[in-house]
């Protein structure tokens, strides 16, 4: 019977941040889960039907060296491991589509995949498209958002149930090589054995590199050099007159008075401080009076 | 004497006006100002129409012009009251302003 393998995707949980209310450092909180809920049901659902199809656990990460201890909790579990390098600052870890793509190529390694399970969401900002895009990518039926998937006594298929609006629900039959995600909903990860556990924090994690090609999506948006603003045209009342040149004038203003400003120089920096003060007297900020009751050196 | 309307281009600024330009700046003048003509003119309208704000007034009664970012529009030409005190053209072929659209 050729061996087969029921595939879990996980992503790194970022490690919960404590902020001091007074001092508003951060520090982040010790002992924080390495996977998110989600991906913890997804992997005990994995192990769960590898069980009951005598199939093989197989785990990809995704992320940065940082991610391997989410892959050792599965090693500990008896899964196979496999790491996509993307490091957290990477483009690749904002492009689902491009994700899917590199895992896409990661499962013509494996055995006869089964099964592919992700979480519904995840901690890094992803939007739980990744299961929808790995799907496409596989050519591969989905199911997304269950909250139960079992295999069914007596005729032996692959049930996922899934809430609708209204509390209502909905039972799936997930063919063979699905994708589905589940939600973290009434499931826990079981524990592994302290040996397991040992051996998996010394055993080395395999990872691989995406190519140029795989690492980014075609089509994606994308933003162009920057251009000076461009304003809105102005819409400005007809001006009054039968003439262009009358309505040139009333267009631009000619006709208001007003004072433009003047050029006074070159001139040295008395004659500046004069012309500067003469401009303020014109205009009678130099004859107002002084108002005692409120010096500007006086503390409010 | 009042003061200029500040709603008259309040939502525009000149910065913002003269960005959406490219100015191809030639050699010759097409526009001069005769600055014995403007020393007589009292209105001053090519101050205020210019879109470019090009003319500044001098001291001495004078003008003071730039033709590097004229918009070729003409405004000055049309508002002047004084006779002989523009002299306006288009600049030569390859050279002037270029209007970016989009």
């Amino acid at each position: 019977m050729p061996v087969e393998t029921v595939l879990v995707c996980v992503r790194p949980a970022e490690p919960a941040a404590d902020v001091d209310p007074l001092s508003g450092a951060v520090s982040h909180r010790s002992g924080s889960p390495a996977l998110t809920d989600a991906d913890a049901a997804a992997l005990e659902y994995g192990l769960r039907l590898a069980d009951a199809w005598s199939a093989r656990v197989h785990v990809i990460g995704i992320g940065g060296p940082e991610s391997e201890e989410a892959l050792r909790i599965a090693a500990a579990l008896g899964a196979g491991t496999l790491r996509v390098d993307a490091p957290e600052a990477a483009d690749l870890m904002a492009d689902d589509r491009a994700l899917a793509r590199v895992i896409a190529s990661a499962v013509g390694r494996l055995p006869y995949v089964r099964l592919v399970l992700c979480g519904d969401g995840s901690a890094d900002g992803g939007t739980g498209a990744l299961p929808a895009f790995l799907a496409h990518e596989l050519g591969a039926a989905q199911a997304l958002g269950l909250t139960r998937l079992e295999v069914r006594e007596g005729d032996g298929a692959l049930v996922g149930e899934r809430r609708l609006d209204g509390g209502r629900r909905e039972l799936l039959r997930v063919p063979p090589g699905a994708v589905c995600s589940v939600e973290a909903a009434g499931l826990r990860l079981r524990r592994s054995a302290l040996p397991a556990v040992l051996r998996a924090a010394r055993a080395p994690v395999e990872s691989i590199v995406p190519t140029d090609g795989q690492a980014s999506s075609v089509g994606a948006v994308s933003a162009g050099p920057p251009r000076p603003g461009r304003p809105r045209t102005r819409v400005v009342a007809p001006p009054d007159g039968t003439a262009p040149r009358d309505r040139l004038r009333a267009l631009t203003g000619v006709q208001t008075p007003h004072h433009a400003p003047e050029l006074i120089g070159p001139v040295d920096a008395v004659k500046a401080a004069d012309a500067l003060l003469e401009f303020l007297q014109e205009r009678g900020y130099l004859n107002a009076p002084a108002r005692a009751d409120t010096p500007r050196d006086t503390p409010r | 004497m009042s003061a200029p309307d500040p709603a008259r281009w309040a939502d525009i600024a000149f910065e913002d006006r003269m960005s959406t330009v490219e100015f191809r700046v030639g050699e010759r003048a097409h526009i001069s100002v005769d600055s014995e003509v403007c020393r007589s003119c009292t209105t001053r309208a090519c101050v205020t129409a210019c879109p470019a704000d090009l003319f500044a007034p001098t001291a001495d009664g004078g003008i003071l012009f730039n033709y590097e970012q004229c918009f070729e529009c003409g405004t000055c030409y049309q508002v002047c009251d004084a006779e002989g005190a523009i002299t306006w053209t288009y600049p030569d072929g390859g050279h002037g302003v270029v209007f970016r659209h989009g």
